[in-house]
């Protein structure tokens, strides 16, 4: 039936990704335990740089729940020249494990830390 | 190195004592031709911001199940086109596992070139988006299969491919059934997705919908029975009750609509909606499903003198 090297690398290839694939969804299916969307801000102020007029402050968002957020708003609040100042970002959807890379702008360089708060998100 | 060269030796000895189907550049094109089908059913789908996103928005457990009705209609596509007909049970399923795990490959790849899975992407998001894209690449790899091979690829089975089965008597009426539901779910795949059914059935006022339903039914029975496409049939009725054309552009409505159902709820769309929304957007999907029922069955139900004319001219 598998007259050549070759269809055997396909078939061993095949079953291997669709084992793999099934495998994968259903055991994350078993194990997955439902928990919310647990959305997690990691600032990255030493990247931080200036544009004319800004203040630019990356960051990376995680979700440590097993359910995906979308329309995530986040919040960053900091204090430049004595004044505070806000920052809002909206992320479209958070999956579970997948990194999204945003960014917070502010009028100038902050006197002292960052912190970014949730504002909300909805449930798809 | 000596080991392959030696076997590719002994492989085109096999070559001239079996015919072409031995040779590892015949199945190297069969995996292009394959790849190449893949692509040419997926791309719109592989295209389509709602698939990459329903992978983390749908649990796992309907992404296997989705997966698992992409394989049934990939091995029943494979048993009733008639394509390589001595083939037993077994070689029928591993040839469906290889052409899953080509669906597999081929939209790993196109993912990652279009940057819609990269290091950045959560292993569950990544696995989702691939399993769900294979869906559509795996009909277009199945297709590939059958449809879309040269008679020449296959001179043995020549008679047996092409546009159809070599005689009527190949494909029954469940047979048909079948291919409709598989060429339906293919269809409207390429819809489901998408925002669009629902608007268009929460949007629908009922008397639209009432229309609408004999319009498929009207437009889908003269796509099988009166326009004269290729693999059309005369109005015939058979033995059978589902062998009448009346019966048989109900029953693939009738599956038409289940599918789309499936697929509304797979892709949550019934979740937490009125009965009235729900059959509003199934009527409207249906639409799409049921012109792919028809297609499924112009590709499997012609009389045998109507498809031999193209190998003929080939």
């Amino acid at each position: 039936m598998r007259q050549n090297w070759l269809e055997w690398v396909v078939l061993a290839i095949s079953a291997a990704a669709v084992v793999g694939l099934v495998g994968f969804l259903l055991v994350d299916g078993l194990i997955d335990g439902g928990r919310p969307p647990a959305p997690r801000v990691e600032l990255m102020v030493d990247a931080a740089y200036e544009i004319p007029g800004a203040w630019i402050v990356p960051a990376t968002v995680k979700n440590d729940g097993d359910r995906t957020a979308e329309a995530l708003v986040l919040r960053a609040t900091a204090t430049i020249d004595g004044v505070e100042e806000e920052s809002e970002v909206t992320v479209d959807y958070l999956p579970p494990g997948t990194d999204v890379e945003i960014s917070f702008g502010l009028s100038g360089e902050p006197d002292g830390e960052v912190t970014v708060s949730t504002v909300g998100f909805r449930l798809p | 190195m000596a080991r392959r060269v030696h076997g590719e030796a002994v492989m085109s000895k096999a070559h001239e004592r079996n015919g072409p189907k031995s040779s590892v550049s015949t199945t190297l094109r069969d995996l292009v031709r394959a790849s190449g089908g893949g692509l040419l059913v997926g791309l719109p789908l592989l295209y389509t911001l709602e698939m990459w996103a329903h992978s983390f928005l749908l649990p796992s457990w309907k992404i296997v199940v989705l997966v698992g009705v992409a394989f049934v209609v990939v091995v029943g596509y494979s048993a009733v086109s008639g394509f390589r007909r001595d083939r037993t049970w077994t070689e029928l399923l591993i040839d469906s596992v290889e052409t899953m795990g080509i669906a597999a490959v081929v939209s790993t790849v196109a993912l990652l070139l279009l940057g819609r899975i990269g290091a950045e992407t959560g292993l569950r998001d990544a696995v989702g988006k691939i399993a769900l894209e294979m869906i559509p690449v795996a009909f277009g790899v199945s297709l590939a299969g059958t449809q879309l091979a040269s008679p020449e690829d296959d001179p043995e089975d020549a008679e047996d491919q092409g546009s159809a089965v070599a005689n009527e008597g190949g494909v029954g009426a469940f047979g048909r059934l079948f291919i409709a539901g598989g060429a339906a779910l293919l269809f409207a795949l390429n819809i489901a997705p998408t925002e669009e059914p629902v608007l268009l059935g929460v949007e629908a006022e009922w008397w639209m919908l009432l229309l609408v339903v004999p319009a498929t039914l009207a437009i889908t029975f003269a796509l099988v029975f009166y326009a004269d496409f290729r693999g059309g049939r005369a109005f015939e009725v058979g033995d059978s009750p589902l062998d009448h054309p009346f019966t048989e552009t109900l029953a693939a409505y009738a599956v038409s609509l289940l599918v789309c159902l499936l697929l509304m709820w797979a892709f949550g769309r019934t979740d937490g909606a009125s009965w009235s929304t729900i059959v509003g957007q199934t009527v409207m999907l249906a639409v799409v499903a049921s012109f792919g029922a028809a297609a499924g069955r112009l590709l499997v139900g012609g009389p045998p003198e109507k498809q031999q004319q193209p190998q003929e001219a080939s």
